[in-house]
C-alpha cells in the first residue's frame, strides 16, 4: 500500500504561492500583448490546411499577419529584429475555429446568473451575443489552451429567432478587442417535427398531424416575420423597431440564417423556407443532412455538424452521426464540425473532428473541418482557417496530430500575439500537485 | 318481441331484486309495498343453437331458466306450462359473455388509505366504489356482456376488486362476488415511489409487513404482555388473505419486462401471480408459460403507423412496425403457448373497438373456442365464480349473450339480446322490425300507389312504389318528371316500430288528383308484416293507409353469416412470434450470435492491461470462455481465428458509471434515504444503448441510481450481453453495491421550489447518513434480541445494515474536497467500504484521504463547469489521484459518451502523462477493481472471461474504432454482424411499410386535412402594426411547446426544466 505523507506546510507555502483563484475576480490570464517584432517560425512541419504541409517549412509573421509561408528553400528577407523560433519537430497547424459554442456567455451552466444564452421572447433577431461575452471567463483560456483560437459564439432557444452570433478571437482585454467578425449569423431554431406516434392504449391517432399543424403555424409566422421586415424596410422606418431593423442584412442576403435543425422534415421545411424567402442560409446540428444531400447540395446549403452525438433514432446505425460527414464529404456538400453549442468542453473540439475518421473522413479533412472549412461557412476565409500568406498569423504549435488526445499545444499565436496558455486548470494543477510532492509510497 | 315485457320486467326487478338473485325461495327482508307481485319468473329460450360451453353445442335446443337459474337445456326439454316462450329461431346462445378486467366502473372515489403510503390501499374494495352510473352498464351490455370483473383504477396495492352483473337495479345488489383479488401496479408519482425501482421495493416492503402484522397480531392477541398494541393499519390486514394465498395478486404489467419483475416478487413472497397483460405478452411467452401464471389479456391493438408521409415514418421504429403487425396474434401466440387468459376490454375506451379486435386475433389464429372460453370460462374461473357463471347449463346463473350470427368470425353478427339473472335485456337488433319485401298498399279516400317494395336495412329503408301509371289515372300526373321507366322512391327512417317517410317534390302527383306543391306527409306504424299509417294531405286532409306484406319476406341482401376473417390487411402472420430479442432494430436471434468452442487471436498488438506494456504481434487463446494462453505463436487447433495483424487487442472496457439500461426512472428522488431500491429491479435489456457502447468495445458497466437523495439506490453491474434478457445482463457474482450522493443534487441546490425536503445543505447530509447508520445499529440489536414478538424486516435497514458488515460496497456521488474528506472520516467512524467515489472532481485536492482508506476514485475525464461544485475541476485530476495512490478509473455517466472510453483513458496520457498502458486501466482493470469483478475481467490474463476488443489502431487513438466485441467468447458486436443486421433491419422495415402503405386510411384523416386547410388561410391585408401584434401576442407560450430545446446547461438537460427523475444532470 502506499502510505502518503503529506507535508501540510509545504501545500500552504504553495497555496500562497500560486496566485488565487477566485471565480468572481476574473481570469487571472493575462491577455497577449500586440506582436512587437517579425516572428520566423523555422523547421517544423507547417500544415497549412489550404495546400501544402511543408515539413521543415518556414513561417514569417509581420505586424499580426503571416507575411511568407513555405518549405526550407523558401527565401525569405528576414527583416532585422526578427525572432527566429526554432519548431523543428514540432507542427504548426492554424488555429482551430468553434463554429457553434456558448463561450463567454456561460459560465457554470447550472448557475442561471452565469448564462446568457436564451433572451425571453418570440423574435429576438435583435440580441447580439458580443455584448454578453465575458473576456474574463475561466472558460476562455482553458479552451485556447487545447488550440482552439476562434469561437462563433451563439445565442440559444431564446425563441424562433434568438439572435446573432459573433465570432470572437479567444484573446482580449473587453469583447470588443475580440471581435474577428460580428454579426456572424442570424440563429433560427427550426420547430420540431416528429411522428408523435405512440402505440399506447389511448394514444391520439392523429397526432401527427395535429404536430404537423401546430408547426406549421410556428413557420407561418416566422414567414410573417420576414414579411414585415421587408416592408419596414421599405418604409421610413417611423417609429423605429429595432428587431425589424436587426432583419434587413438578413433580407438583403448580407447576413445568413443559421437554422438549428436536426429532423429532415425540419430540414426540408427550412430549406423551402430559404429559398422561398430568398435567404442565405446555414444548417446547425443536421443530424439528417447526409438523408437530404442532395437537396443541400443543389441549393448549396453548408452544414455544421456534430459527430459525437447519439443517433436521432433508435433503428438507426450507432455510428449514423460519426459516418455524417463522410457522407457529406462524398457528395460535395459543404460541412464544418463543431461541438453542439457546449462552453465548458468546447476544447475537446478537435475530438469532435477525428470521430468522423474511422468512419471515413479523411484525416486532412478532419481537420479541415474545424479549420478552414469552417472560416468559409463563418465568412472569414480571408482572414482564417489556414496558413497562407496574408491572413491573420493565428496558429497553433503541437508536438503531434491535434487531432489525437495526447498531442499538446505548446505554443499559440492569435494575429502573431504569442498567448499565455495557462488558466484556472494548470494552476490548480501546480497547486495541487505540489500537495503530494515528496510523499512517494512505500 | 320482448319489448313489451321489458318495462314490466324492470318494474319487476326494482321490486325484487334483493333477494332474487340466486333464488326466490330466500326469504325476503323488505316489507312489501302495495300487492305482492307473483308473476312467473319462468321463461323458455326455444329452438336457438346453444353454445354450452366452449366446443359443445346444441344445434336447435331449449333452454328453461327459472328464478333466474337455468334449470334445463336440451334438444328434447319440455317447456313447462308456466314459462314464457322466447323464439330464437336463428339465434345463438352463449353463456353470458364477461369482461375479465376493467377499471371503468371504479368511481375513482378520494380515498382515506390507512397506510402510511396514500398509493398502498389494498383495503379499498371495488364493491364499495362501483360508479352507480346504470347507463355504463347499459353500455357493457350493448358490446355483449353479462357480467365484468371490476377493478380498482389507480394506486400500487389498489383494492380488491369484484364482479358485478351487469343488470339494471341497484348497484350493490349486482355484486356477484366481492374480493377477486388484490389488484396492484407499479404506478409511481410526485411522492415516493416516483420510480420503478421504488414501487417494486414498496410491494415488496408491503408484503412482508402484511405478513409481520398478522404474525404479530397474533402474539399480542395471545399474549399482550410486554408488547405494545398494533397499530391499526387496515391496509395491511386487508392483505391478510394476499399472504396466505387465499386471494389472487393480479398484477398490472405496463410492458413485456413488468412480467418477470411481478413474478420474481411472487416467487420471493412464495406467492402466485396473475396479471392484467398488456398486449406485449408475446415476447416473453417462454417466463409466462413457466410461470404458469394466467393473464386478463387486453385485446387493443394499436393503430396503422403514420407512413404515408416518409419523414415521419422515418420517426416511427421498426419495433412499433412489427408491433402493429404482430400484436393481433399475441392472443393466438398465447393460446399456443399454453397460457390462460381471459379478454378484458381495458385500452379500448368504453370497450368499442372490442370485438373488432377481437375478430382480428381470431383471423390470426386464435382458435374460436379459446376466444369464447376467453370471454366465458376462463374469466369465470380467474375471478371465482365458475360455479356460477361461464356456461349454458343447469345449475347456472342465467347469463346468455345471444347473437344472430357468429360475433367471432363475423362483423355483421348482431347482438340480439343480453340475459342477466333470468332476465332480458333487447338489444337494438332484437327490437328492429324488417319490412322489407314486397306490399299492397291500400289509401283510403286517395287514389295511390297500390303495389311497392321496401328495400334496405335498419333503420334507413326505402318505398319503391311502383310506377304511379299503373294507377288508373295516368292523365292527371301531368308534371310528373321523365324517368317514368324509374318507381318512385321515397326514404324511409325507423324508428321504436313507426317508420316516417322522408317525401319531397317527388312525391307530388303519387296520388291522384294532387299536384300542390305541398308535399304529403307520410308515417305508418308497423305491426308484423302490416303498415298503418296516416298521410297528411297538403289540403288538410288527414288519410289513412294501409300495407300488407306479400309473400317471402327474407332480405334480398342476406347471406349466409360470414366466416371469413376480419379483413385487417395486417392479419398475414397467424400467431405474433419474436424473432429476435429484443424487438425492433438490432434485435438479435437466439443463438445466432457467434459462440465458438476455442478462438485464437493472432498477430494483434495486445494490451494486457495488467500494468505490463502493449506486446506486437501477439496471440490470445481463448477456450470455453475463458483466455487460456496469450504469448507469441502459439499454435493451437481452434473453432475460429481472428487474424489480428495491424489490429489492437483490449480487455473490454469497463464504465464504472452509468445510468443505461434502466427502465421508468434513475432515480428515487423522493426521500432522502431510499436504499431499498434496486437497479437490478428494473434492468431494461432493450436499451439500444447496449449495443451503441458495445459497438464501442463496452463490455461491463456499473449501472447506478442518480444522485437525487443522499442514500440512493442498490446498484447493478451488468455485461452488456445484447440480446439476453434482464436476467441475463447480471454480472454473477458481482459484488453487491449501493449509490450515495453528496452535494449539490442532494440538497436540491438546482431544483427549483424544492427546499423542504432535508438535507438543504452539506451539513445535513452527513447527520442524515449518520442517522441511518445508527439507526442500522439499532436495527440489528432487534433481530437479534431472540425476543418472541416477531421480528419485522425493514428492507431499508437490511441494506443499511448489510453496507456496515461489509457485504455492500457504497459509491459515493461526490465533487468538493469538503464533502468528500467528511465522507472519509464517516466510513472511518462506521467502518464500511467505499469502493468509489465518483465523479470526485475535487479528488485531486484530498487524493491522500482517499488513498487513505483505499477507496478508488471514478472521475470524468475533464468535464467541469456545468454547476458550480465543479468549477474547480481539472483534467489533471486523475493523474494527480493516480500518482498520490488513489485506484483511478474514468466513466461516462452518459450514453453517448460510454461509447468512447477508449479515447476518454487517453485523457490521462494528455492531462498529466499517465503511461498509455495504464491509463487504458482506467477503462478496464482499475474499474473492475473497484467493482470487486477484477477476478473475471478488467485485463487479459490466464483464468479471465474472454471479454475482448479487436481495434482498428491504437486503442487511445480518437482515430480507431471497435471491430469485433466479445464477452464470455461470444462475439456480441462485429462489424460484418452489424452490416447484417441493417440489411436485415432494412428489407423488414420496407416490407412493413409497404404493407401498412397497403392498410386503407381512416376517415378522420381527412378532417384533419380540412382542419388544416381552415387554418392555413392567411389574411393578406394586414397592416405592418397588425401583423406585429400577431407576431409577438400570445407567440411565446406556442413556440416554447414547439421549439426543440438545444442543450444549454449539461449534457442535454435543461436544469430548469429538471424533473428531477430521468435528468442527467441531476444523475451525475
Amino acid at each position: 500500500m502506499i502510505r502518503l505523507k503529506i507535508n501540510r506546510a509545504g501545500a500552504m507555502a504553495i497555496a500562497l504561492a500560486t496566485l488565487l483563484v477566485s471565480a468572481t475576480e476574473g481570469s487571472e490570464t493575462v491577455p497577449a500583448p500586440p506582436q512587437t517584432h517579425p516572428i520566423l517560425l523555422r523547421g517544423g512541419e507547417i500544415h497549412t490546411v489550404s495546400g501544402e504541409t511543408f515539413e521543415n517549412g518556414q513561417l514569417l509573421i509581420i505586424e499580426g499577419k503571416i507575411s511568407q509561408v513555405g518549405g526550407a528553400k523558401l527565401q525569405i528577407d528576414l527583416p532585422p529584429d526578427t525572432e527566429i523560433i526554432d519548431v523543428t519537430g514540432k507542427h504548426v497547424y492554424p488555429g482551430l475555429i468553434a463554429a457553434n459554442t456558448t463561450i463567454g456567455l456561460v459560465e457554470i451552466s447550472a448557475v442561471r446568473a452565469t448564462v446568457d444564452t436564451a433572451e425571453a421572447g418570440t423574435f429576438n433577431s435583435n440580441a447580439r451575443v458580443e455584448v454578453s461575452v465575458n473576456p474574463d471567463s475561466e472558460v476562455i483560456p482553458v479552451t485556447r489552451a487545447n488550440g482552439v483560437l476562434t469561437a462563433s459564439t451563439v445565442p440559444q432557444s431564446g425563441g424562433i429567432i434568438s439572435g446573432r452570433s459573433a465570432l470572437m478571437r479567444l484573446d482580449g482585454w473587453t469583447w470588443e478587442d475580440m471581435i474577428v467578425k460580428a454579426p456572424v449569423g442570424m440563429h433560427v431554431y427550426w420547430p420540431r417535427l416528429q411522428a408523435g406516434y405512440s402505440q399506447e392504449p389511448g394514444a391520439k391517432e392523429n397526432a401527427a398531424a395535429e404536430r404537423r399543424k401546430a408547426v406549421e403555424k410556428t413557420i407561418r409566422r416566422l414567414e410573417e416575420f420576414v414579411a414585415a421586415s421587408r416592408a419596414y424596410a421599405k418604409s421610413d422606418k417611423n417609429p423605429a423597431d429595432l428587431r425589424l431593423a436587426a432583419m434587413e442584412p438578413v433580407i438583403n442576403r448580407e447576413l445568413p440564417i443559421f437554422v438549428h435543425a436536426d429532423g429532415v422534415g425540419q430540414i426540408e421545411s427550412a430549406a423551402a423556407f430559404a429559398e422561398r424567402e430568398n435567404l442565405e442560409i446555414v444548417l446547425v446540428g443536421g443530424q439528417d443532412a447526409w438523408r437530404v444531400a442532395d437537396l443541400l447540395k443543389r441549393l448549396d446549403i453548408p452544414v455544421i455538424l456534430s459527430p459525437q452525438s447519439l443517433p436521432r433514432r433508435r433503428g438507426e446505425g450507432y455510428d449514423t452521426n460519426f459516418s455524417s460527414p463522410a457522407k457529406l464529404s462524398e457528395m460535395g456538400v459543404r460541412f464544418c464540425i463543431a461541438n453542439d453549442g457546449s462552453a465548458a468542453s468546447e476544447r475537446n473540439l478537435p475530438y469532435q473532428a477525428a470521430a468522423a475518421v474511422p468512419f471515413g473522413l479523411a484525416k486532412e479533412d478532419a481537420l479541415k473541418a474545424i479549420t478552414l472549412n469552417a472560416a468559409q461557412i463563418l465568412g472569414v476565409d480571408d482572414r482564417l482557417g489556414a496558413l497562407d500568406a496574408g491572413k491573420d498569423a493565428t496558429l497553433i504549435i503541437t508536438d503531434g496530430d491535434p487531432l489525437e488526445i495526447p498531442t499538446h499545444v505548446e505554443s499559440a499565436y492569435i494575429q502573431g500575439r504569442k498567448l499565455d496558455l495557462s488558466s484556472r486548470h494548470t494552476r490548480l494543477n501546480e497547486k495541487y500537485k505540489g500537495k503530494y510532492d515528496g510523499t512517494e509510497g512505500n | 318481441m320482448c319489448c313489451s315485457s321489458f318495462h314490466l320486467g324492470l318494474v319487476f326487478s326494482l321490486l325484487l331484486l334483493p333477494c332474487r338473485l340466486y333464488s326466490q325461495s330466500l326469504p325476503q327482508t323488505r316489507p312489501v309495498e302495495g300487492l305482492h307481485d307473483r308473476s312467473p319468473q319462468v321463461h323458455a329460450l326455444v329452438g336457438g343453437r346453444v353454445v354450452m360451453r366452449p366446443g359443445e353445442v346444441l344445434d336447435r335446443a331449449t333452454v328453461i331458466v327459472r328464478e333466474g337459474i337455468v334449470t334445463a337445456v336440451g334438444e328434447s326439454v319440455a317447456v313447462p306450462a308456466d314459462a314464457r316462450i322466447w323464439n330464437l329461431e336463428g339465434q345463438t346462445i352463449y353463456s353470458g359473455f364477461i369482461d375479465g378486467a376493467t377499471s371503468a366502473f371504479d368511481d375513482g372515489s378520494e380515498f382515506d388509505a390507512s397506510h402510511w403510503n396514500p398509493k398502498v390501499r389494498p383495503e379499498r374494495r371495488m364493491a364499495d366504489t362501483l360508479k352507480p352510473d346504470s347507463a355504463l352498464r347499459e353500455k357493457w351490455r350493448a358490446l355483449g356482456f353479462t357480467a365484468a370483473g371490476a377493478m380498482p383504477g389507480s394506486g400500487i396495492f389498489r383494492g380488491s376488486g369484484c364482479v358485478i352483473q351487469l343488470g339494471d337495479g341497484p348497484l350493490r345488489s349486482n355484486v356477484l362476488k366481492e374480493d377477486t383479488g388484490q389488484y396492484v401496479a407499479f404506478e409511481t408519482g410526485r411522492g415516493y415511489p416516483s420510480s420503478l425501482m421504488g414501487s417494486i421495493a414498496l410491494i415488496r416492503q408491503v408484503l412482508i409487513d402484511a405478513k409481520w402484522d398478522g404474525d404479530y397480531r397474533r402474539v399480542f392477541e395471545g399474549n399482550p404482555f410486554g408488547l405494545s398494541r398494533p397499530e391499526d393499519n387496515a391496509a395491511l390486514q386487508a392483505l391478510a388473505g394476499v399472504t396466505r394465498s387465499e386471494s389472487n395478486l393480479v398484477f398490472a404489467a405496463g410492458d413485456e419486462l413488468d412480467f418477470e419483475r411481478a413474478l420474481r416478487i411472487g416467487e420471493e413472497a412464495g406467492l402466485r401471480i396473475y396479471f392484467l397483460g398488456n398486449g406485449y405478452e408475446y415476447r416473453k411467452l417462454q417466463s409466462l408459460a413457466g410461470s404458469r401464471a394466467q393473464l386478463f389479456l387486453p385485446i387493443a391493438f394499436p393503430g396503422k403507423p403514420p407512413v404515408a408521409d416518409p419523414d415521419v415514418a422515418l420517426d416511427v421504429s421498426l419495433e412499433q412496425l412489427q408491433h402493429w403487425e404482430s400484436a393481433p396474434g399475441n392472443p393466438a401466440a398465447l393460446e399456443e403457448a399454453g397460457i390462460t387468459f381471459a379478454l378484458s376490454t381495458m385500452g379500448h375506451n368504453d370497450g368499442n373497438g372490442f370485438w373488432k379486435h377481437v375478430r382480428e386475433a381470431v383471423g390470426r389464429g386464435l382458435d374460436p373456442h379459446a376466444a369464447l372460453a376467453a370471454l366465458t370460462t376462463r374469466p369465470a374461473s380467474m375471478l371465482g365464480i365458475d360455479r356460477l357463471v361461464g356456461e349454458v347449463s343447469t345449475g347456472r346463473i342465467a347469463n346468455f349473450s345471444i347473437y344472430t350470427g357468429d360475433p367471432f368470425a363475423s362483423e355483421k353478427a348482431e347482438l340480439y339480446q343480453i340475459w342477466i339473472d333470468g332476465k332480458c335485456y333487447p338489444m337494438p337488433a332484437a327490437l328492429q322490425f324488417d319490412p322489407v319485401g314486397t306490399w299492397a298498399f291500400q289509401w283510403g279516400e286517395l287514389d295511390g300507389p297500390k303495389q311497392g317494395k321496401l328495400t334496405g336495412k335498419w333503420p334507413d329503408f326505402a318505398f319503391e312504389f311502383d310506377d304511379a301509371d299503373d294507377a288508373d289515372d295516368a292523365g292527371e300526373q301531368p308534371e310528373k318528371p321523365k324517368e317514368e321507366s324509374k318507381p318512385l322512391k321515397l326514404k324511409a327512417k325507423a324508428a321504436g316500430n313507426r317508420l316516417v317517410l322522408s317525401v319531397d317534390e317527388k312525391t307530388k302527383g303519387v296520388f291522384a288528383g294532387f299536384n300542390e306543391s305541398v308535399p304529403v306527409q307520410l308515417a305508418a306504424h308497423y305491426a308484423g308484416g302490416r303498415l298503418s299509417g296516416i298521410a297528411q294531405m297538403p289540403d288538410g286532409r288527414t288519410v289513412s293507409w294501409f300495407g300488407t306484406q306479400e309473400g317471402d319476406s327474407k332480405r334480398e341482401d342476406e347471406s349466409p353469416i360470414d366466416d371469413s376473417p376480419s379483413d385487417d390487411d395486417r392479419s398475414s402472420s397467424g400467431p405474433a412470434r419474436l424473432a429476435q430479442y429484443p424487438a425492433g432494430a438490432f434485435g438479435v436471434k437466439a443463438d445466432s450470435l457467434m459462440a465458438p468452442e476455442s478462438i485464437l487471436i493472432k498477430g494483434a498488438t495486445v494490451w494486457p492491461c495488467d500494468g505490463s506494456k502493449p506486446v506486437d504481434d501477439a496471440d490470445v487463446l481463448v477456450r470455453g470462455g475463458k483466455i487460456v494462453r496469450i504469448g507469441r505463436d502459439i499454435a493451437e487447433e481452434v473453432s475460429h481465428v481472428i487474424d489480428g495483424h495491424g489490429k489492437h487487442v483490449t480487455p473490454g472496457l469497463l464504465d464504472a458509471h452509468s445510468h443505461i439500461a434502466i427502465s421508468r426512472g434513475v432515480n428515487e428522488g423522493t426521500h432522502a434515504v431510499t436504499i431499498e431500491v434496486r437497479i437490478g429491479d428494473v434492468i431494461d435489456p432493450t436499451d439500444i444503448s447496449i449495443y451503441r457502447q458495445l459497438a464501442g468495445g463496452l463490455t461491463t458497466a456499473n449501472i447506478l441510481h442518480g444522485s437525487a437523495n443522499p442514500m440512493g439506490g442498490q446498484n447493478q453491474v451488468i455485461k452488456l450481453r445484447w440480446g439476453k434478457g434482464a436476467e441475463g445482463l447480471k454480472f454473477a457474482g458481482a459484488k453487491p453495491g449501493v449509490k450515495f450522493a453528496l452535494g449539490e443534487n442532494v440538497k436540491q441546490s438546482n431544483w427549483r421550489n424544492a427546499t423542504t425536503r432535508y438535507p438543504q445543505t452539506r451539513m445535513g447530509v452527513e447527520q442524515v447518513m449518520k442517522d441511518t447508520f445508527l439507526a442500522a445499529r439499532n436495527y440489528e440489536k432487534q433481530r437479534v434480541s431472540g425476543s418472541r414478538v416477531p421480528f419485522r424486516r425493514d428492507l431499508r435497514m437490511d441494506a443499511a445494515l448489510e453496507i456496515l458488515n461489509g457485504e455492500r460496497i457504497v459509491h459515493i456521488h461526490s465533487y468538493r474536497q469538503d464533502e468528500i474528506l467528511m465522507f472519509v472520516r464517516l466510513a472511518e467512524q462506521f467502518k464500511f467500504t467505499v469502493a468509489t467515489f465518483q465523479h470526485v472532481l475535487e479528488g485531486y485536492k484530498v487524493a491522500d484521504a482517499i488513498a487513505g482508506i483505499h477507496a478508488g476514485g471514478s472521475s470524468f475525464s475533464d468535464w467541469w463547469a456545468y454547476k458550480f461544485e465543479v468549477y474547480d475541476a481539472i483534467p489533471f485530476n486523475g493523474a494527480i489521484m493516480h500518482n498520490a495512490g488513489v485506484l483511478t478509473s474514468f466513466n461516462s455517466d452518459d450514453a453517448e459518451l460510454g461509447r468512447r472510453m477508449n479515447a476518454e483513458a487517453a485523457k490521462a496520457v494528455k492531462y498529466g502523462g499517465v503511461p498509455e498502458e495504464l491509463a487504458l486501466q482506467f477503462v478496464t482493470l482499475n474499474s473492475a477493481k473497484q467493482l470487486r469483478i477484477d477476478d473475471h475481467v478488467g485485463s487479459l490474463e490466464v483464468g479471465k472471461d474472454a471479454d475482448f476488443v479487436i481495434w482498428s489502431g491504437h486503442p487511445l487513438s480518437t482515430y480507431s474504432r471497435a471491430e469485433q466485441t466479445w464477452i464470455d467468447g461470444i462475439r456480441y458486436f462485429s462489424l460484418e454482424d452489424d452490416a447484417a443486421l441493417r440489411n436485415a433491419n432494412a428489407t423488414e422495415r420496407q416490407r412493413l411499410i409497404g404493407k401498412a402503405l397497403a392498410t386503407p386510411d381512416k376517415k378522420q384523416d381527412d378532417k384533419a386535412e380540412s382542419d388544416n386547410a381552415k387554418d392555413n388561410k392567411v389574411e393578406p391585408s394586414l397592416s405592418l402594426a397588425e401583423r406585429w401584434k400577431r407576431m409577438t401576442g400570445g407567440a411565446l407560450e406556442l413556440y416554447q411547446e414547439e421549439l426543440e430545446y438545444r442543450p444549454i446547461y449539461h449534457n442535454g438537460e435543461n436544469l430548469h426544466t429538471c424533473s428531477g427523475d430521468s435528468c442527467s444532470a441531476c444523475r451525475q
